[in-house]
């Protein structure tokens, strides 16, 4: 009875082992498959995608624009347009700023987020760095995410037979031998399957890995930038290692929070925001989940308090109904 | 009312982080039906506790309605003025309502004797309710005047203030607007003025469509209302001068020119 619960328990592991290997294997293959970059110096949007998913680049986008007077953040992480201000030639500036205009003017950071992440500009960058090769396209892990629920199953039938193990008597010959391959299958398997969902969620090429690699050496977490330009200054730096590196604590603050708060309302002007925080899931692996960056977590859902504003006009004075001033 | 207040800036949430961290401001102005005293926004929190005066700025009190003001609009208010620890409260020198329909603006009060007995006895009212807070009315804008009208606004609020002690907040836009769409002079009003019981006064901008000027305060204050100001400036030295800027607003780099453009009128008096 030992020597059959032992050579059934060897069984679990060796599949187990096999798959994690084979599973290894692939991921090395397909990921040095891509041809190298042999391109210029990334904008801080490709890079930003590649280091943190769309939620990262909308997020470098809001940092670029606020830090650069594009747009204006107020408490609550409300972003609002800035009059005057140049238009941007960016595609990923532009939806922020289309978003914005779509909106009044006036809009969460966490809404925000959302329509640009999901927006056309978004699926552009994408698709612009899938032809860099810097990006892997959906499906290139196919063998591998069979393997992983192969490894996912074996970890699942080994948990039974373990317990069976207990069942049958652990002072029984051998049997606590048969208890033991179960127990580190069962424990290992699963450790190994969850971190592997996550490296194959992450779709960055090895090139784009070499490139971040690359970025992250010139633009070292922390570091002074040594010059004002603000690409340099804070595209790279919130690209590579998200909104704490904006180098504007107050900015950042705002910057993660998804929705309005407040205690200022909208009186008889109304214009009240908010909204729930919701929440986006761009995976694991380099696609960190969340808003995809540095631990910023969506606010709770706001009250719609924030607003006010004004409708100033006419020849006579301003408010009469609970907004604007006189 | 002679606190010194400085160069100030109209406090609105679009802009929270920008009054809080532009340089200068010395003092700041929240609409008072926009808040709730018992759950003031955070910004403000953060200006009080660094000791710059918030003055809750009324727009809906209606002072110069022919009814007396209603008594929970006073009450706000109060309650805006102690949880800002405000040195003074202001409102406007119009009426808003009557017969329960809003008017959603500031209409010019008819300047008449019997409306002077009226809008003094408002007064003394909304001064009884704030409780010791300074009141401060200010004079509005106007595309029309009534035609029963006895007296201009400068002599109708100087006998306000003489009848009440109420204070003066006085809108140089307003002057401008005035001048531009009634042909009243703004220095002309000035001259008029009790400037003696000035407790601040408001700067904004405009959009001039066809020949009517438009006091939207979205826009760069153009150099006729600084003239305006450094007018005022000559005749008195104003305890505070305050930037309105509502929708539209420009960069914070503007918003600063905006109030140095108006300490330099200040000083070119």
């Amino acid at each position: 009875m030992g020597v059959v619960l032992v050579v059934i328990a060897a069984a679990f592991a060796v599949v187990a082992l096999t798959t994690v290997t084979a599973l290894g294997a692939e991921h090395r293959r397909i990921r040095a498959a891509g041809p190298g970059h042999r391109g210029g110096p990334l904008s801080p949007y490709e890079l930003a995608y590649l280091a943190g998913g769309p939620l990262r680049t909308v997020n470098t986008a809001l940092g670029m624009l606020a830090r650069g007077g594009g747009v204006r953040v107020a408490r609550g992480g409300q972003i609002s347009l800035v009059a005057g201000a140049p238009p941007s030639p960016d595609p990923i500036e532009q939806a922020v700023l289309e978003a914005l205009a779509a909106r009044g003017g006036t809009g969460s950071a966490g809404e925000l987020r959302r329509a640009v992440a999901d927006g056309q500009a978004m699926s552009g960058l994408r698709y612009h760095l899938l032809g860099q090769g810097l990006l892997l396209p959906d499906g290139a892990f196919g063998q591998a995410w069979k393997l992983l629920n192969r490894l996912l199953a074996v970890s699942v039938l080994a948990v039974p037979f373990t317990i069976g193990t207990l069942v049958v008597g652990i002072s029984t010959d051998l049997v606590p031998v048969a208890f033991l391959i179960g127990l580190l299958t069962v424990v290992l398997g699963f450790s190994a399957h969850r971190r592997w969902k996550r490296v194959l969620s992450g779709v960055v090429s090895k090139a784009g890995h070499d490139v971040l690699d690359s970025a992250r050496r010139a633009h070292v977490r922390g570091a002074q930038p040594v010059t004002g330009d603000l690409a340099f200054a804070v595209g790279a730096p919130v690209a590579l290692y998200g909104l704490g590196a904006l180098g504007d604590p107050y900015l950042t603050d705002e910057l993660q929070r998804g929705d309005s708060s407040g205690g200022y309302v909208g009186g008889a002007c109304g214009g009240g925001s908010g909204g729930g925080s919701g929440d986006a899931s761009y995976g694991g692996g380099d696609f960190g989940g969340g808003w995809g960056d540095s631990g910023g977590s969506s606010g709770s859902s706001g009250s719609s308090d924030s607003g006010g504003g004004s409708s100033c006009g006419g020849g006579s004075s301003c408010g009469g109904g609970g907004c604007g001033g006189g | 009312m002679t606190e010194r207040l400085g160069v100030g800036i109209g406090w609105r949430p679009e802009i929270d982080l920008t009054v809080e961290r532009l340089p200068g401001v010395d003092f700041v102005e929240v609409i008072a039906e926009n808040i709730r005293p018992d759950r003031l926004p955070e910004s403000l929190r953060v200006l009080r506790s660094r000791g710059v005066p918030v003055i809750p700025h009324g727009v809906g009190l209606g002072i110069g309605g022919a009814e007396p003001p209603d008594p929970a609009r006073l009450t706000h208010l109060a309650e805006c003025a102690e949880a800002l620890g405000a040195p003074l409260v202001s409102e406007h020198l119009a009426f808003v309502r009557a017969g329960g329909m809003e008017a959603g603006h500031l209409l010019p009060v008819p300047r008449t004797r019997r409306a002077l007995g009226v809008v003094t006895e408002n007064v003394r009212r909304a001064q009884d309710a704030l409780g010791g807070v300074p009141l401060a009315l200010e004079n509005v804008a106007a595309l029309f005047g009534w035609p029963e009208d006895e007296m201009t606004e400068a002599e109708f609020l100087g006998d306000l203030v003489a009848a009440t002690g109420v204070g003066l907040l006085v809108d140089v836009a307003n002057l401008y607007t005035n001048q531009v769409n009634l042909g009243l002079r703004a220095v002309d009003a000035l001259d008029a003025l009790p400037l003696s019981e000035l407790a601040y006064v408001h700067v904004a901008g405009g959009h001039l469509h066809g020949d009517v000027w438009h006091d939207t305060h979205t826009a760069h204050v153009p150099d006729d209302v600084l003239d305006v100001l450094s007018e005022l400036c000559a005749r008195v030295d104003p305890p505070g001068v305050l930037l309105e800027w509502d929708a539209d607003y420009p960069s914070d780099e503007a918003l600063e020119a905006e109030l140095g453009r108006i300490r330099g009128a200040m000083t070119r008096a």
